[in-house]
Order: structure tokens, then C-alpha cells, then sequence
């Protein structure tokens, strides 16, 4: 270790006993109650009283002036710059920089909205897995959105499983129904709701004859 | 009713600095009053606000500390302890100093003791050094009348005479009765601010040393939109004479006219800088010229 970086942790050990100095804060970005959607920059010079407006922007939504507001205060160095900026070079060169931040902040909304309806969107999408787990065997009704199923059921046996698959598999346009009645009325509800209609679809076709033998009756059935 | 006369209190402190070691009155009006600067911008929001320099934390809090203890002797002037200003060349010490001579409200003077000339004129007598009549210092508080002027010191630590012979200047008690033999005047610089600058302390000579305040500064690499990148554009534009609301200087036109990528110290920004505005002066003034109607009938 050479001297210059000797000195350097001197400095810290130094830093350590004795605090730095707090950094006197001296600007402010608040909202313009002024205008709809404005901001403003304020300074208060150390050991004054005194405040003074030194920039003020209108934006057009308050996201913008959130995210401005937000940029500012999650970084005292930015907002030191910005301050510094403006008692340097006077108030137009910062109308860029914000308007930078506030563009950022319309994109980012823009595409926090397209988010959200593609998730809407992917919500109303609702799939039957065929799943084993442990020995058990499993229908799940997942949404698109998740990755975890919403609802299941379970079985002890594979056959058992797949006659209630054959059924289920062609409902398809009630799986929203389902879930919602699973929501409202619990789980085994509507385990029990859809074994009966299983079995009042399957009583159906025997009757019309349109049903297969052995442990899967609908397996050549394709829906009503 | 008596009441006890009030001692006069100039608006402005100043001192005499200038004493003849002769019958005759000292030259360049040394013996007239100098003014001691800075003393209204002492408080929390004067100098050390006006500085800037969060990138140096020490360098700030040296100054804001002399600051405090001047309010608190009651000492209405800017002064700071002699300090060694430790950081590797290019880190921004100079400018460190440029920029509190500005927020002070002092002469800024630099001493380069690299020169031969200047080295021999601080350690030696003036009976044999005919090169230079005056020192740099002395001169500069002449030509400004400020008796509290910031003294950066440069080459200290390659030549050893040099610095020796500045332990006179830097003591606070030596310093107060400073001889310039060419003038034959005693010059008191015991209100000068010294920073000497110095990569390492240790080659600095001890007498020296032991005078001095070390502060270390830090060597940060200057990126776009940050407060050290806007200081180093002020000083830019206060060195070339340009006003800050010039219409040639945009911010944003400048900051990219340069190229950040690498590590970027304060000497180099400062010169990319310098560069920039030059060009952007001169981009501005070609676009008027274009634009200019000649032929006004």
C-alpha cells in the first residue's frame, strides 16, 4: 500500500471519528400548485430564510410530474446538479434535462398500460394440464398468466383421471365460468359440480348411443 | 452625557502588508491598505455553499471548518490554513482551489516552483537572483489590492531549496514578515491562503510538512450532467472570458460535442471542455455569419 492510499484510509479513519459535515440542503422539487401538472425547483440558500422559485415546467399528466418528482428525490446528486445547473447557466438548460425524465416517464406508462392488458389479457386465457405429481394424478385449470394452477383435482388412478379429461377437455368456453364458481363456492364445489355434469353428459349420450365402451365412455366423443 | 468613542471599523477590513526595511516608502503602493476579502460570504450558505465540490468531501469540509473558526474569532475575512492538497495530477486540485477563489471572493495566485526562475526567487535572497524582481505573490496582491489572496503552490515536491525556503512564507509567524530584497520591503503574508499541492507528502520536506494541513482529494471520473462536469465549464468560461448566458453556450451542445468514454479526470474534462466551447463559439458565430443579411438597402 503506498502512501497516497495510506493517506486516503487516514482520511477515512478520520471521516470515522469525526462525521462529515451534513450537505446543507438547499434545493427542493415540489409540485406547482401554480399550474395543473406543473413542478417547480426551489432554492433555499444555507443559513437564509429566504425561498425562491428558480424553475417551474407544466407537464401533461401528473405521472410525469410523479416521475420528476420521484427522479429527484431518489437522487440528492441529481437534484444538486439540477440546482447547480440553474444558478449557473439560468433555467433553459434544464428544460431538457426534465424533459428527458418526464418523456421517459410517458414511455414507461405507455408501456406500463400494455403490460397490464396483455396480463388482462393473458388472464382470461385459462388451460387444462394433464399433470402427475407424486403418484397422484391431476387435471389443472392454470391461467396464462400464471404459472401455477388455479384450481385442480385430483385422482388415485390414471383412467379415472383421463374419463374426466375426455369430458373436460371440451369445455373449454365455461373454464372462466369454472374458476369464477370455484372462487365464489370453493374448490371441492365445483369438483362436485363437474363430476355430476360429467356424469349427467356421459347418461345423456349412453342414452343416445353415442358413447364408447370400457372405463373412458367419452373418448371418441368431440363435444356437443 | 460621555460616552466611550467608538474604534472606526472600515466597512471592508484591509492591512497595511507593506513595511520598507528603508527610509523610503515601499513600491507598488504596498504601503497603502489591502483589503481582506470574503468576509460577508463566511457564514453556512456563503463559501463553502457557493464551492460546490461534493465530490471532495474533505476539501469542503476543511473550508467550511476555517470558515466556522474565522466567525468565530470574529475574523471577518477569508483565510485558511496552510493545507497539502494530496491527490494524484489531473484529480482537480487546482481547480478545487480556482473554484473556492471564486466563491471567496480573493485572488487566486499559482506559484509554480517547477520554474527555475520563480524557485530561485523563493529560496534564495534577492541580492543574488536578478531574474525576477518581485515574487509572484507579492505582485498579484499588489496589482489586486487583496491582502487574503489563495496561493496554489505547484512543483513543491520536486524542488527541495524551493520548498524549504516556503516554510517562511507558509509559518504563520515567519510568514508575517516575509522579506523581498529586490523592494527592499517586508510583505506580510501572514493572511494568505496556501494550498500546496503534492502526489505524496513524504516528498515534501518535514519542516514543511509539519505546517501544513493535509487534505486528500479524490480522483473522480467526470461524467456528463454532474455537478463536477458544470464546475469545470464554469471555470472554462470564466478563464475565456465568455458571459455564462452567452447563446453560443448550451449545455447540452457542449456536454456532447465531447467524448466521455474512459476514464475522464478534471484535467482532461476541463480541457475537452475548453475545446468545446471554442468550437461551439465558433460553430455559433459561422451560423450568424451565414445567416447575416448583407445587403441591408
Amino acid at each position: 500500500m503506498g502512501l497516497f492510499e495510506r493517506m486516503h484510509g487516514d482520511a477515512a479513519e478520520k471521516a470515522a471519528v469525526k462525521p462529515s459535515r451534513g450537505r446543507p440542503v438547499a434545493f427542493r422539487m415540489v409540485r406547482d400548485l401554480d399550474a395543473k401538472h406543473g413542478v417547480a425547483l426551489l432554492f433555499q440558500r444555507p443559513g437564509t430564510n429566504s425561498t425562491v422559485r428558480i424553475w417551474s415546467g407544466v407537464f401533461d399528466s401528473r405521472a410525469e410530474c410523479t416521475a420528476i418528482l420521484v427522479a429527484a428525490k431518489e437522487q440528492a446528486d441529481r437534484l444538486e446538479f439540477w440546482g447547480r445547473l440553474v444558478l449557473a447557466l439560468g433555467a433553459a438548460p434544464l428544460d431538457p434535462i426534465i424533459a428527458v425524465v418526464a418523456c421517459k416517464a410517458r414511455k414507461e406508462a405507455i408501456e406500463d398500460a400494455d403490460r397490464r392488458r396483455k396480463k388482462a389479457a393473458a388472464r382470461r386465457v385459462i388451460h387444462l394440464y394433464i399433470r402427475e405429481r407424486k403418484g397422484r394424478f391431476y387435471l389443472d385449470l392454470e391461467r396464462a398468466s400464471d404459472n401455477t394452477p388455479e384450481w385442480s383435482i385430483r385422482f388415485d388412478g390414471r383412467s379415472e383421471r383421463d374419463r374426466m379429461c375426455d369430458w373436460l377437455r371440451w369445455q373449454k368456453q365455461h373454464f372462466c365460468e369454472y374458476l369464477a364458481y370455484a372462487a365464489a363456492n370453493g374448490d371441492h364445489a365445483l369438483e362436485k359440480r363437474l363430476v355430476d355434469e360429467m356424469f349427467e353428459t356421459e347418461a345423456r349420450l349412453k342414452k343416445e348411443g353415442r358413447v364408447a365402451g370400457g372405463l373412458r365412455p367419452l373418448r371418441m366423443w368431440r363435444g356437443e | 452625557m460621555n460616552t466611550l468613542p467608538t474604534p472606526f471599523q472600515p466597512a471592508t477590513p484591509a492591512i497595511i502588508v507593506g513595511h520598507s526595511t528603508t527610509a523610503s516608502a515601499p513600491p507598488l503602493g504596498l504601503g497603502e491598505p489591502l483589503t481582506l476579502m470574503g468576509g460577508d460570504r463566511l457564514g453556512p450558505g456563503g463559501i463553502a455553499f457557493d464551492l460546490g465540490h461534493d465530490w471532495q468531501r474533505d476539501f469542503v469540509d476543511a473550508v467550511a471548518d476555517a470558515c466556522d473558526d474565522l466567525l468565530a474569532a470574529e475574523r471577518p475575512w477569508f483565510r485558511m490554513p496552510a493545507m497539502a492538497l494530496v491527490g494524484r495530477v489531473g484529480c482537480g486540485r487546482t481547480h478545487a482551489v480556482r473554484m473556492l477563489a471564486s466563491a471567496a471572493g480573493v485572488t487566486h495566485v499559482i506559484l509554480n516552483l517547477s520554474d527555475p526562475v520563480i524557485a530561485m526567487n523563493v529560496s534564495a535572497s534577492g541580492e543574488i537572483n536578478e531574474a525576477l524582481w518581485v515574487s509572484p505573490v507579492v505582485t498579484a496582491m499588489a496589482a489586486t489590492r487583496c491582502a487574503n489572496p489563495a496561493v496554489t503552490v505547484v512543483g513543491a515536491e520536486y524542488n527541495a531549496d524551493a520548498a524549504m525556503a516556503l516554510v517562511a512564507m507558509v509559518d504563520p509567524m515567519l510568514g508575517r514578515a516575509w522579506r523581498e530584497d529586490r523592494i527592499a520591503t517586508s510583505v506580510d503574508l501572514g493572511e494568505v491562503s496556501w494550498f500546496i499541492q503534492c502526489s505524496d507528502p513524504s516528498n515534501l520536506p518535514a519542516p514543511l510538512l509539519d505546517r501544513l494541513q493535509i487534505v486528500p482529494m479524490r480522483e473522480t471520473n467526470v461524467v456528463p450532467d454532474t455537478t463536477i462536469a458544470l464546475s469545470l465549464l464554469v471555470e472554462v468560461l470564466a478563464d475565456l472570458g465568455i458571459a455564462r448566458n452567452d447563446p453560443a453556450v448550451v449545455w447540452h451542445d457542449i456536454v456532447g460535442r465531447i467524448d466521455w468514454r474512459g476514464f475522464t479526470t478534471a484535467a482532461k474534462a476541463y480541457a475537452d471542455l475548453r475545446s468545446a466551447v471554442i468550437q461551439a463559439q465558433y460553430d455559433f458565430a459561422t451560423r450568424r455569419h451565414a445567416t447575416a443579411d448583407f445587403d441591408p438597402y
